[in-house]
């Protein structure tokens, strides 16, 4: 066997890898965005047809439990917070830019930090993620009447605003509390 | 299958696992794409992820990666491979940062987000693992200890990086992509388990018991063990076993070359040399002491070697597996030329030396001693075997002998530069090393 064969074969290992990394860098970026496998139907909210909700909803199930069930528990909040005035840009913008600061809340002042998801989830996965928030645990029953679920368009319409962390509880309701 | 197609067909399964794993992330449904920094440091760190995870099927004494390389050979593999990894997942958080300074902040391993806090300790244990292992002499760790923490720190990676893979990870946001890679590290894991648990429990099958300690000059025992209740163990000349004494379970368990003929299967020697430790206490094993071996493993063979002829060249008591092999030739009637090249201090530290005389007469063995402090009168080579006493001494002939080389590090490292000096050819010079950790 020769010399320094593990050497070598750490050499050979190291480059293939370092150059497999820096072709997944180069394809996955902005610019490219190359995928593997062609597009087929990706679960997400096509309007708001109800009629399709249970594929969004279980989609949004799944990516709840993975992300978000370590840090929340059931947000029964949601209803009140979206009906009040700008609470449904609010929870875009939170969900979007995340937020960090200070806050009233339950009657006293209390520090609010979420970590932004805007590179996290594409439109059609936010989306999900803001109607499962809107009509799961109970909270269909408190929506007012004649709400409209969000969409993917709205997402992506709210992503140019690209608010500061810090601002985004600037833009939280008043709701009385 | 050759041993090339053999060396050939593991790194390509090496790599292959790791870059199927680059390319599923890459299958639809992905994530939005981001500047190439971004992906970049999220590539590398799925790459040392599964490299992590590999090194623990490098450890697993396969028999096949074992005879195909030489287990020195993969032990140092999955030390050198280890700082590739180490180095890939610590350009992860640093490409972030660079590429967005703000992000500084995650690199507090109490940040409030656990998706961060698991992987800075991930990051964290990595490292210290990896400083146990280059300081671990200095640091005066026993192997035992050391062993220890090897292995928490090592799943305490795994399972950390998989925590912040599942809360923080983009590219996992489908069931199959989190589940291929939680599969990787399972299978990683389990072998873990295989190697400590359901290995010791297939050796507690197979028991020997210690039938004989003999001194040998040099500080040097020769262990000798009968099989209780089975038919022993085949093994080829050179390899070595993992010993492990009074429990197949013990932690502690050493390598050590076989030293007896390859062909008596009915009783099993190694030469152990008092060094450490353990070694310190072999002179007084009671005889009747239940023992296990887990072997055997490696490479370093005459018997995968085929060639007209041999040259052994041993440094102390990297004799062990050497004298095995004259043993063995011995055993067969193999007449095929053998020159033993033998450094010592002393000459009354020369283990084997009147067997070795004895073996002259069944082989065609020509020997050459070399003493770093010879005694008076002595009219043979002295000093360290180098390339001036290879010109003088290996065969000139017409056909290629294979070389074997056993010794401490900076000996083989010494004696392959000088064989490199005598216009020896790498593909025929083979070497063990043991001073692995």
């Amino acid at each position: 066997m020769a010399r320094n064969v593990e050497r070598n074969l750490t050499y050979l290992a190291g480059a293939v890898l370092l150059i497999a990394a820096l072709g997944f860098g180069l394809l996955r970026s902005e610019g490219f965005g190359v995928s593997v496998a062609r597009e087929g139907a990706q679960p997400g909210v096509a309007g708001n047809e109800l009629t399709e909700r249970y594929t969004w909803f279980a989609h949004a199930d799944s990516i709840w439990e993975a992300r978000c069930a370590g840090c929340h528990e059931e947000l029964t909040y949601i209803p009140e917070l979206f009906a009040a005035a700008g609470g449904r840009q609010y929870l875009v913008d939170v969900m979007l830019f995340g937020a960090l600061g200070e806050t009233f809340l339950y009657g006293e002042m209390q520090s609010l930090r979420h970590r932004p998801f805007a590179d996290q989830f594409d439109d059609e996965d936010m989306a999900a993620l803001l109607n499962l928030m809107l009509v799961a645990w109970g909270n269909e029953q408190a929506l007012p009447e004649g709400t409209q679920l969000y969409t993917a368009a709205e997402v992506a319409a709210a992503r140019p605003r690209d608010i500061p962390q810090e601002e985004v509880l600037d833009g939280r309701p008043e709701m009385g509390q | 299958m050759g041993i090339r197609t053999v060396h050939r067909s593991l790194v390509v399964a090496y790599l292959g696992v790791i870059l199927i794993t680059l390319i599923a992330m890459m299958w639809r449904p992905t994530p939005p794409a981001r500047p190439f920094l971004v992906e970049l440091s999220l590539a590398l760190a799925f790459v040392g992820l599964v490299q992590l995870a590999l090194q623990f099927v490098l450890i697993a004494r396969f028999e096949r990666l074992s005879v195909s390389y030489g287990v020195d050979v993969i032990l140092r593999f999955h030390r050198y491979v280890a700082m590739i990894a180490l180095l890939f997942i610590v350009a992860h958080p640093i490409i972030l940062v660079l590429h967005e300074p703000a992000m500084a902040a995650l690199l507090n391993p109490l940040y409030n987000d656990w998706g961060v806090r698991t992987a800075n300790w991930a990051i964290y244990a990595l490292i210290l693992l990896v400083l146990l292992s280059v300081l671990r002499k200095q640091l005066r760790l026993s192997y035992e200890a050391w062993r220890i923490s090897h292995t928490l720190l090592g799943v305490a990676t795994i399972v950390l990086s998989h925590v912040h893979v599942h809360i923080s990870g983009r590219y996992t946001n489908v069931l199959w992509k989190e589940l291929l890679l939680i599969a990787i590290s399972t299978v990683a894991v389990a072998l873990l388990v295989y190697v400590r648990l359901v290995r010791p429990a297939q050796l507690r099958r197979r028991p020997y018991l210690v039938s004989e300690v003999r001194p040998e000059r040099g500080s040097v025992w020769s262990l000798a063990l009968r099989p209780e209740g089975h038919g022993g163990m085949r093994f080829l000349p050179g390899q070595f076993g993992y010993l492990k004494l009074g429990s197949p379970y013990t932690i502690h368990e050493h390598p050590f070359s076989f030293s007896s003929s390859a062909e008596h299967t009915g009783q099993i020697e190694f030469a152990i040399k008092e060094l450490g430790d353990f070694t310190d206490r072999i002179g007084s094993v009671p005889i009747g002491t239940v023992a296990f071996i887990d072997g055997p493993h490696g490479a370093f063979s005459t018997d995968l070697s085929q060639a007209p002829g041999y040259v052994l060249i041993a440094g102390g008591v990297g004799i062990a597996p050497l004298i095995s092999m004259l043993r063995t030739l011995a055993d067969r009637g193999d007449r095929r030329p053998v020159q033993l090249i033998y450094g010592e201090k002393r000459w009354e530290d020369v283990a084997f030396r009147d067997e070795i005389e004895e073996l002259k007469e069944r082989l065609s063995l020509d020997v050459v001693y070399t003493l770093d402090d010879p005694p008076e009168g002595w009219d043979g080579e002295t000093g360290y075997v180098d390339a001036g006493l290879l010109r003088r001494h290996l065969p000139q002939e017409g056909f290629e002998r294979n070389y074997f080389i056993c010794g401490p590090n900076p000996m083989i490292d010494a004696v392959e530069a000088a064989l490199a000096a005598n216009d020896v050819p790498a593909r025929l010079v083979h070497a063990e090393r043991f001073d692995l950790v």
